[in-house]
């Protein structure tokens, strides 16, 4: 046999001829064009050597024969084995290319290999190696121990998850299958059952490993036990449900009792206007009889006693009930400051006391509801007054530049008996005087400071108080300058019609409210409906009773996290079918998918993505809009923004053009120019009224030309909306046509499901 | 003084309002329902109406619009009464077409301020013509 050796190693060229012949081969020198050999050959190479001479008279590859033996040495640095390659140029002649060989002696490999078999057998994730056929080659101690099993017992059978558990579909077996088939990784939630009929749960990822040559040689599982997790998951959902629900007793129970409330305190007014009316009567006629008068007196004044408990029972029991409705508006402070000191002041002078009023100079005005803090502001000034003798009593007021807008506080401070500490704590709740004897010498309900405090804050302020026995009370109420009612910064689009019966609903939860906000705008802009949770809690409870067609879910929040709303949604059969988005700020697609998410979008999220994410995964599709216009920049423009809210847009120079495309492109809504050549728009659309097909389809017309009155009149009643583009800036007119279409896109929808 | 027509149902109420609006030296023309009330003013032409709200027949609201819609006793000055003393029930009593109203239990002098404001801004532009 005739053997070419190529090395630049010459010493080792030597060796390795010496060897060859020997072994009888005549050996010669052979330079390749290029120089691979950077390395020391090992010495098996020569040993592998006859097997190459060998194979080159069997019908064999010869390189796979070298590869085949490499591989056992170097598993994980293939490309250099390739490099090593021995082939036959002709009969009875071999080229032996020495190139490059594993700088690391293979000691170290070894070492290497059985630290890495070490943590694959001592690993607490089961580990599963199985054949190409799918019989199991290898399991470690973990898969042993969690699905009891032995290892001897394992080998050569199904892995546990394939055999018949009924636990996993056959289209999720499927789906491995093709992902392993396309070379991918598959992650994602599998089960078993144990040895002992135990159901286990596997966070699973499965990846296929292949020959340098892209043969399937292995299937390698590496799965986590989360069966415990999910029960965890699961007990705590429960709980959470068990807990809301009681809770929504408890509020239900509560609003029966103040409606209850409410409803009596009517009841009881009737006999009440009988006796106070009656006693009145009778006070006029007996004036002059000392002895009736005072019994009379006493019937009326427990008669306006109990009046005012009703009213402030009801009072309360209205605002328990959330049925007390601010009515705010803008006011002079001051104003109201003077004119409830004015109503005060006859309870003052009763106790002999001073009443003062001290108005800080730069108050303004706020924006609250007056009758209900003229309400707070009497009941602090009478109590002042009540439980102060022969003292001062102050109504203070000044301005605080603090939050946004500032905010106002009223002072109410008096030099009366005070409260105790102990006391305090139970002055704000209802029917808690600060002593029992005090509503005998003091009179009152005891419900004004309740009342008082529910309305403060209601108002989006807060009431403290400041007190010790002998030393007076202060009382301090700070309210917003501005009292913003949550409905007044509804977003524009409210006033809008509400979408269509069919439009898809999706839920968003995200703790951000700036992120909910925007996201109800964009949206609901978009021909969706939304609603939004704060809290994963909330938003299981939301999908399970809204089951919105898709739900987008924040990953980081506080109480349990977006992965953890994620698996209790996908455990959940009620919301297991319905396609979840993540919103991750970290690419992090894999654990949701392992988890059950369909997709995942980025923060900040870009709004025309979103809204094709969702298209795609809601089977709703873009509404398409053909724009009839010659001028290319302004299509260009118009495109681009009928693009940016996520409409489809097909493009036509002329109304020609336009009606030839027509069938074709079938459009939702029309946008159109006017002055075009070839066809004008008043052409174009009256062809396009003849249509069967597409007779009725709203046209937006957007012009620069100034219309006559006989083309306004034509065109009124031909198309849904006129824009003259001279009455806008570009970026106005590309707004109003925009959000035109958004409204005939909306319309749309509700008269017919779009396809 | 006046002539006030009071539409109410409770016997009670009824008779103590006439009475006490008698001593103020008002003559009182009593319907017990809403209908009733209607026709009355019709036929009676009074001076002012106190109309309760919560009325068999026809209820005060009703009643209010009817009055209202009259063209010859549609100017008559009506105060509502009404047991209600919910938030917006003055609005919406105001929105019936009522000039004033007042909740029940009546606080008797603050009717009988309301009852002369109403007479005299009722009386100004007759007495003017």
């Amino acid at each position: 046999m005739n053997i070419l050796l190529s090395t630049p190693d010459a010493a080792l060229a030597a060796q390795l001829e010496e060897r060859l012949r020997e072994a009888g081969h005549t050996v010669g020198r052979w330079t390749p064009a290029e120089d691979v050999a950077r390395d020391v050959v090992e010495l098996l190479v020569i040993d592998g050597l006859d097997d190459v001479v060998a194979a080159h008279d069997a019908p064999c590859d010869v390189l796979a024969l070298v590869d085949e033996a490499e591989l056992r040495l170097f598993p994980e640095c293939p490309r250099e084995i390739s490099d090593f390659c021995v082939k036959p140029v002709s009969p009875g002649e071999v080229v032996a290319r020495v190139a490059v060989i594993a700088a690391r002696p293979p000691w170290r490999e070894r070492i290497q290999q059985r630290l890495l078999a070490v943590a694959v057998e001592s690993a607490g994730d089961l580990i599963e190696i199985t054949s190409p056929d799918v019989l199991v080659e290898y399991v470690n101690p973990a898969y042993e121990r969690v699905l009891g099993v032995t290892r001897d017992q394992a080998i050569g059978q199904t892995p546990a998850h394939l055999a018949a558990s009924g636990a996993q579909s056959s289209e999720l077996l499927t789906e491995i299958e093709e992902a392993l088939a396309r070379g991918e990784r598959w992650t994602g939630v599998l089960a078993s059952h144990t040895r002992d009929g135990r159901l286990v749960h596997f966070e699973s990822a499965i990846s296929a490993v292949a020959s340098p040559k892209g043969e399937l040689t292995h299937r390698l599982a590496v799965m986590r036990d989360i069966t415990e997790r999910l029960a965890r998951q699961e007990a705590l959902l429960e709980a959470n449900r068990a807990l809301s629900e009681a809770r929504d007793a408890a509020v239900a129970a509560s609003r029966a009792k103040s409606d209850f409330l409410a409803n009596m305190s009517h009841e009881l007014r009737t006999p009440l206007n009988a006796i106070i009316g009656y006693s009145e009567m009778l006070l006029e006629d007996f004036a002059g009889d000392a002895s009736v008068a005072q019994d009379l007196t006493r019937i009326k004044t427990a008669g306006t006693h109990l009046l005012s408990l009703i009213n402030d029972v009801l009072d309360i029991s209205k605002i328990e009930a959330e049925k007390v409705e601010l009515l705010p508006d803008w006011f002079e402070v001051s104003d109201l400051v003077e004119q409830t000191a004015a109503t005060a002041r006859p309870l003052a002078q009763k106790n002999a006391n001073r009443l003062s009023v001290e108005l800080a100079p730069d108050l303004g005005q706020i924006h609250a509801d007056r009758t209900r803090l003229r309400q707070v502001l009497l009941n602090l000034l009478s109590n002042a007054c009540k439980f102060t003798k022969d003292g001062e009593v102050w109504i203070r007021a000044r301005r605080l530049p603090d939050g946004e807008g500032g905010s106002i506080e009223l002072e109410v401070k008096d030099t009366g008996i005070g409260i105790s500490a102990e006391h305090q704590i139970k002055l704000f709740q209802p029917f808690m005087q600060a002593d029992s004897s005090t509503t005998r010498e003091f009179g009152g309900t005891g419900l004004g400071l309740a009342i008082s405090k529910r309305l403060v804050e209601k108002m989006g302020g807060v009431i403290s108080l400041e007190s010790a026995p002998g030393k007076g009370t202060t009382m301090r109420v700070r309210l917003p300058v501005s009292l913003e009612e949550r409905t007044s910064s509804m977003p524009p689009v409210s006033l809008r019609e509400p979408l269509g019966e069919d439009a898809p609903t999706v839920l968003l939860i995200d703790d951000d409210p700036a992120v909910r906000d925007l996201f109800t705008r964009q949206l609901a802009k978009r021909g969706f409906r939304t609603r939004v949770a704060a809290t994963g809690r909330e938003g299981l409870a939301l999908a399970a009773n809204l089951r919105p067609h898709a739900i987008v879910l924040d990953v980081k929040m506080p109480g349990l996290t977006g992965w953890e709303v994620l698996s209790a949604l996908k455990l959940s059969e009620a919301t297991s079918n319905i396609p979840v988005i993540m919103l991750t700020v970290m690419q992090q697609r894999e654990v949701g998918q392992a988890l059950g998410a369909v997709d995942y979008l980025m923060k900040p999220i870009d709004p025309t993505l979103l809204t094709e994410t969702l298209r795609r995964h809601t089977g709703h599709e873009a509404a398409h809009v053909l724009v009839v216009e010659d001028d290319e920049p302004t299509r260009e423009l118009v495109r681009r923004t009928l693009e940016a809210r996520g409409l489809r847009v097909t493009e036509a120079e002329h109304g020609q053009a336009a009606l030839d495309i027509l069938h074709e492109a079938s459009p939702d809504v029309v946008v159109l120019d006017l002055m075009m050549p070839v066809m004008d728009g008043f052409t174009f659309l009256h062809h396009l009224r003849r249509d069967p097909l597409f007779g009725r389809i709203p046209v937006v017309v957007a012009t620069a030309r100034t219309l006559n009155d006989d083309e306004r009149a034509a065109l009124e009643h031909a198309v849904q909306r006129l824009i003259e583009k001279n009455a806008f800036s570009r970026r106005d007119l590309l707004d109003a046509i925009g959000s035109e279409i958004d409204h005939l896109v909306a319309a749309a929808s509700r008269r017919a499901p779009s396809t | 003084m006046a002539r006030i027509l009071l539409v109410e149902d409770n016997e009670m109420n009824r008779d103590m309002l006439s009475r006490r609006l008698e001593r103020k030296g008002h003559v009182v023309l009593i319907a017990v329902n809403g209908l009733q009330g209607v026709e009355m003013a019709r036929a009676e032409r009074p001076d002012l109406v106190l109309m309760d709200m919560s009325l068999p027949e026809i209820d005060g609201w009703e009643a209010t619009r009817r009055v209202r819609a009259d063209s010859e006793i549609g100017r008559t000055p009506i105060i509502a009464l009404t047991a209600h003393a919910m938030d917006g029930d003055r609005q919406r009593v105001l929105d019936a077409g009522c000039d004033e109203y007042e909740t029940k239990p009546v606080e008797m002098d603050r009717l009988l301020q309301k009852i002369e404001r109403l007479l005299r801004a009722s009386l100004r532009p007759v007495g003017g013509g």
